[in-house]
């Protein structure tokens, strides 16, 4: 085979892979559509919809300062300043640019399909990435990788229009540009990093991670030795015009100035300026003076540095590191100071076995791929050995920040799976033996111009090792030196072909397995809407659970138009994008008092709780109950969590130990404590909940026999439960009209008359 | 048996001008038909404000409405002997006639029986066992209440509410006359309100065996005896309970009354009273309306969608009041408004805008500054007086915060910084311009750099 004509394929071959990859990216998340339809998935996604419909019927100045008078009712959201607009403005404008060309394409369509197309854009960057690290056969593995690996899809399947979903994309296209910058040293780069850095921030809140991981990569660099001047133009550059940036999103405003989080920034941005000023100095006094200067220097700052960093936190300019960082730095911290973080699923520590469900063989290569970016290290490698050790920790801290290790996973497990093929694919032994002794082949193909960066880059780190500053030595001049040591290598035996493809056999099967697996675990665990439920009846036919859709659409069609609608917060994004009515708290939790009202509302007695819904006007309230069907996410299940948050705020109203019998165990049936009795969640979910089964109610979710006489409510009253007991809505009722207590009244209205008076005196 | 005895047909032909708001529909419950003819002055009183009365004895069925409608807009329940409901009724259905918006009167005696006290019970009323009275021996008729001091006199300048909106003290003109069972009202109901009560000598006891020593002493005494409450519903609905038939009597209207150890002989005022009270209780007086609810801002007329914080805005209410047939302008001085939002922010009274000839409401505003907090708030007019329908008007509004481009761009204190900022530009380009035309030779150190 000819060098052109091979160089012809690769370049026809390599687009139609990466577009091959696309394809399977995008398509892979389409089970959820195929087997449900196209709707919007759990809960943020909600809300990102919600705004997005908004920014698309009132435009953007609208949206920008949008004031939400339907959530948080009565204090009301000011959205435009409180969300990271970037998934809503890329919505809109790929419905308005297909608007413009006429194609009628629906924004509920458009928000669903935006994570898979964005996916593959993600694998796209994920092969640019992986050929600045390495060559372009890893890229396209990389890109494979990322396209289905678990780990990124449970977030992007079609549905899922969550920040993430983007987000992923321009972490990695970040990174790659950073590289590229660093590599290059251009302030065009810089700038792009920046543009793109912005547009992260405008869209994930974890932009932190960039904006700390960057400048730790500076700032390693800077302990290994490696400072240049590219890495002061393209630092330089990208912290400027990047923090002003992210300024200008109304959610970040001045964090990046006062935050701790932000600070490491700044520092390595300081840093680097009086570094590029000592090597000024350097370059015009004698070594001595120097010296001296340097060491006077150094007290100096370090000196300034930490009086006024004590000064500025003490005063308050410089704000702490929040809860939710602390819960990265001590997983105890939140369940001990702040449940409400605690509380939320995705915020738990990551089981083991969830690294290899998310990523299967991938976390195996993985430290390979590290490995091998050790022996090369060289700048960008110190970028992926840093992004892995940082990435791994929060993995392990926190469970969906499983989202941002698998981009590194990837991109390494395709650096150690692209050299075993290196390896083993090889037609001549040479390489092999090159390996063997532990320095670096050049390609065999590299001489073809589509490769021939990769074998400058690969040149390059050889003499590296001599030479500190990359130099532009021609690869060719390193040919001849292989060309000898070929010559004197003996043939091992097992470079035999049978052995060879032994191996690459192995290697093949389990990127079958890894399709499998990947394909198995999509279509199993992470394509479920969580709005619509899916179960399987004992022939073995599907079962539909509609229950949510249903009661949100009963609210939609029964409800006042401004009726408020009281439940816990998980529901919040749901009832307003569905039901479209007010709600009390949702899930963007930014007021701890206002959900530990409602808590207080739902683990007090009738009477108190009364209080709490009147004051807060609330017309029904809404609960999950799942005992009948045996859906354990329900309310009763979390209602621990709402005693707990409840009594951070109302410590006399609500005790948690009130709750548990005197052995210490959480009980529902007989058992259960008189305040669990009397509390209005477990009225609301048990009543008339005996009357279904005659008096022998189980509980399906908690195993618990109820007593055959079920709980009586008098504030409230039943307005309408689903199909499955799924979700059941009470409607509050007014005050009595003739002034009675709403309890006596409703024995009134049952017949039961009051036959002595609490007026007679004797 | 239905008797419309006084159902005449000019009755009929004003019943567009009946007296009372809700309507002139009203039905009397007796315990027989033959003791309508002992109120022939009420009845007569009743008709000259074109109500429709239709009398009726507990014995024959009768229902209060029919497919969630009101068949009358009054009930008097004068039957206090009663001891099952007619049948079609209950008191669940009379409790619902009044959640339907119906005027109920509910007189006891003596004999009271336990259907009335448990339904009164309900309404937080408590009416003494049976076969007590309310006694007195130094407050009775000498001629009435010869025999058991049972017919007592009641002076309604000192134990009458001084409610104006109810009962004018000047529309009593002489002492009230009362002979029946006492009750007591439940003090913490704030619905509810005595009107009527005993003088401090009068005790309640059992009337039967008045020779009989006593040897304990009364549940209620003094004071604490109601003779007659009133409660207004929080749906508006007026219910008035009596402890005496009879004082709605011919008898007892135009009597003269000779209070013991009162030489002077008075006419007893029980006629207005009762015409005072039924008045009030059947909604021919003290019922206000909301007209109309206007606000905007200062020098606009259109009421926004919503405000912005620390708006300068104008809240106006016009009211209205219901007395003698027709709607009249309302003037007050203590109608309030309040924003609230989950707490009042502002409480603030309202200015009346003075009445003339042409007013046919009353109009009270203000202009005040919104709070500097956002949110959803409710400008609530809550106007809750003795006597006059529960004025409760929510307004919800919501109060945003300013729009990004609603602050000033330039701050005069960040002069400085503006300065610096463009300062630097400058220089910047200065430089730039002298760096690269400026004459200096950079190459040496270009190179060295590279």
């Amino acid at each position: 085979m000819s060098a052109a004509s091979s160089s012809t394929i690769a370049r026809v071959l390599k687009p139609t892979i990466l577009i091959l990859i696309a394809v399977v990216a995008i398509s892979s998340r389409l089970f959820s559509i195929i087997r449900f339809e196209s709707v919007i998935h759990e809960f943020d996604p909600w809300f990102n919809y919600r705004t997005t419909q908004h920014l698309v019927k009132n435009g953007f100045y609208d949206f920008w300062n949008w004031f939400d008078e339907k959530s948080w009712y009565p204090l009301g959201r000011v959205v435009g300043g409180t969300v990271y607009p970037g998934i809503m403005v890329t919505s809109a404008l790929i419905h308005n640019v297909l608007h413009f060309f006429n194609f009628p394409v629906d924004i509920r369509n458009v928000c669903v399909f935006l994570a898979p197309m964005f996916s593959g854009l993600t694998a796209f960057s994920a092969y640019l990435l992986t050929k600045e690290l390495k060559d372009s056969s890893a890229g396209l593995l990389a890109a494979a990788f990322l396209g289905v690996a678990p780990g990124y899809i449970s977030r992007s399947v079609a549905g899922s229009y969550d920040n993430e979903g983007i987000a992923i994309f321009l972490l990695v296209f970040t990174f790659y540009l950073w590289i590229k910058a660093v590599k290059t040293g251009s302030a065009f780069f810089g700038l792009w990093t920046a543009l793109f850095y912005f547009y992260m921030v405008s869209a994930w809140g974890g932009y932190v991670f960039i904006t700390n991981l960057v400048p730790l990569h500076a700032f390693t660099l800077l302990l290994m030795g490696r400072y240049s001047n590219r890495l002061y133009v393209s630092y330089s550059t990208f912290y400027a015009v990047g923090t002003l940036l992210s300024m200008q999103v109304p959610f970040v405003g001045f964090q990046p100035t006062r935050t701790s989080e932000h600070m490491a920034g700044l520092g390595v941005f300081g840093l680097l300026q009086l570094y590029a000023f000592a090597e000024l100095v350097r370059g015009y006094v004698s070594p001595k003076q120097f010296r001296t200067l340097l060491k006077g220097g150094i007290a100096a700052v370090s000196a300034v540095a930490v009086v006024g960093l004590t000064l500025l936190s003490l005063s308050g300019v410089i704000a702490p590191f929040t809860g939710r960082f602390y819960s990265l730095y001590d997983t105890g911290y939140a369940k001990i100071h702040i449940p409400i973080i605690a509380s939320v699923s995705e915020h738990q520590p990551t089981a083991w076995t969830a690294f290899f469900f998310d990523l299967q063989m991938l976390i195996f290569l993985f430290p390979a791929g590290v490995y091998l970016c050790f022996k090369e290290l060289k700048d960008e490698h110190v970028f992926i050995i840093l992004y892995s050790v940082f990435a791994s920790y929060f993995a392990g801290v926190m469970v969906r920040l499983m989202l941002t290790l698998t981009p590194v996973v990837c991109v390494s497990a395709a650096i150690a799976y692209s050299t075993l093929l290196d390896t083993y694919l090889e037609k001549s032994e040479h390489v092999l033996a090159a390996n063997l002794k532990g320095t670096q082949s050049p390609n065999v193909i590299s001489d073809t111009p589509a490769e021939a960066a990769g074998s400058k880059a690969a040149g390059n780190s050889m003499k590296k090792a001599a030479a500190k500053t990359s130099t532009k030595t021609p690869a060719k001049t390193a040919e001849p030196e292989i060309n000898k040591s070929q010559s004197k290598t003996k043939r091992f035996p097992i470079f035999n072909w049978d052995s060879r493809a032994m191996v690459v056999m192995l290697l093949t099967w389990f990127l079958f397995m890894f399709a499998w697996h990947c394909t198995y675990v999509t279509s199993g665990s992470y394509s479920s809407p969580s709005i619509v439920l899916a179960s399987r009846q004992q022939d073995g036919s599907q079962v539909i659970i509609d229950d949510f859709r249903e009661a949100y659409y009963w609210l939609r069609k029964n409800t006042k138009e401004d009726a408020k609608v009281l439940a816990w917060w998980d529901y919040g994004y749901q009832m307003a994008g569905m039901a479209n009515i007010t709600t009390l708290v949702d899930n963007n939790t930014w007021n701890n008092t206002h959900i530990a009202t409602v808590g207080k509302a739902m683990a007090t007695s009738e009477e108190v709780s009364y209080q709490v819904l009147r004051q807060h006007d609330v017309d029904y309230v809404l609960i999950l109950f799942g005992g009948v069907i045996g859906y354990s996410g329900d309310d009763i299940n979390k209602f621990l969590w709402m005693v707990r948050i409840a009594e951070g705020v109302y410590p006399n109203d609500v005790k948690e130990t009130n709750f548990f019998t005197p052995r210490g165990e959480y009980k529902v049936d007989h058992d259960a404590t008189p305040t669990m009795k009397n509390s209005l969640m477990y009225k609301m979910s048990y009543y008339r909940f005996a009357e279904l089964y005659g008096g022998n109610a189980v509980d399906h979710v908690r195993n618990a026999r109820m007593p055959s006489e079920g709980p009586t409510l008098s504030v409230l009253e039943e307005a309408y439960t689903t199909e499955n007991w799924l979700v059941r809505i009470y409607k509050v009722k007014d005050l009595d009209i003739l002034g009675r207590n709403l309890k006596d009244a409703t024995a009134f209205d049952k017949g039961k008359v009051r036959k002595v008076s609490a007026l007679k005196r004797k | 048996m239905r008797a419309s005895v006084l159902l005449s047909s000019l009755a009929l032909a004003l019943v567009a001008q009946a007296a009372s708001l809700t309507g002139p529909r009203t039905l009397v419950l007796l315990d027989t038909l033959d003791e309508a003819d002992a109120y022939m002055e009420l009845w007569t009183d009743m008709q000259e404000r074109h109500y429709n009365v239709t009398l009726h004895e507990v014995s024959s069925p009768v229902a209060l409405s029919k497919h969630d409608q009101r068949l009358f807009d009054h009930l008097m329940i004068l039957s206090p002997k009663m001891k099952d409901y007619p049948k079609g009724m209950s008191a669940k259905s009379v409790v619902g006639f009044v959640a339907a918006g119906g005027n109920v009167m509910i007189a006891g005696s003596s004999e009271l029986g336990n259907t009335i006290r448990e339904l009164s019970r309900e309404f937080d009323v408590e009416y003494e066992n049976k076969f007590t009275s309310v006694l007195d021996h130094f407050n009775y008729d000498t001629h009435l209440g010869k025999e058991k001091h049972d017919a007592i006199v009641v002076d309604p300048t000192t134990h009458m509410a001084k409610a104006e909106k109810i009962i004018a003290q000047d529309k009593v003109p002489g002492p009230i006359l009362f002979r029946g069972v006492a009750h007591a009202v439940n003090p913490s109901n704030s619905l509810l309100q005595p009107i009527l009560w005993a003088p401090q000598e009068s005790y309640s006891w059992e009337s039967v065996n008045l020779e009989e020593s006593a040897n304990q002493d009364p549940t209620l005494s003094g004071k604490g005896i109601s003779l007659v409450s009133v409660m207004q519903a929080r749906n508006n609905a007026r219910i008035a309970f009596l402890g005496s038939t009879e004082m709605l009597t011919d008898a007892f209207f135009s009597a003269p009354v000779n209070k013991h150890g009162d030489e002077k002989e008075t006419v007893s005022g029980n006629r207005l009273f009762i015409e005072e009270l039924t008045k009030w209780t059947f909604q021919e007086k003290g019922a206000l309306d909301v007209v109309a609810v206007e606000h905007h801002k200062v020098g606009e007329w259109e009421a926004p969608a919503h405000y912005r914080i620390k708006d300068n805005m104008t809240y106006t209410i016009s009211l209205a009041e219901y007395h003698d047939g027709e709607w009249h302008p309302f003037s007050a001085d203590d109608v309030q408004l309040e924003l609230i939002m989950l707490d009042p922010y502002i409480r603030k009274t309202l200015d009346q805008v003075p009445l003339d000839d042409q007013s046919t409401v009353g109009t009270f505003t203000t202009t005040l500054q919104l709070p500097d907090q956002y949110g959803v708030f409710k400008f609530t007019v809550n106007y809750k007086r003795p006597g006059l329908t529960y004025v409760e008007s929510v307004t919800t509004v919501g109060i945003h915060p300013f729009r990004h481009d609603q602050y000033p761009r330039f701050i005069s204190q960040a002069k400085p910084y503006y300065t610096s900022a463009a300062s630097m530009g400058v220089g910047l380009l200065v430089f730039s311009v002298v760096y690269l035309w400026g004459g200096l030779d950079s190459s040496v150190k270009t190179t060295k750099k590279a």
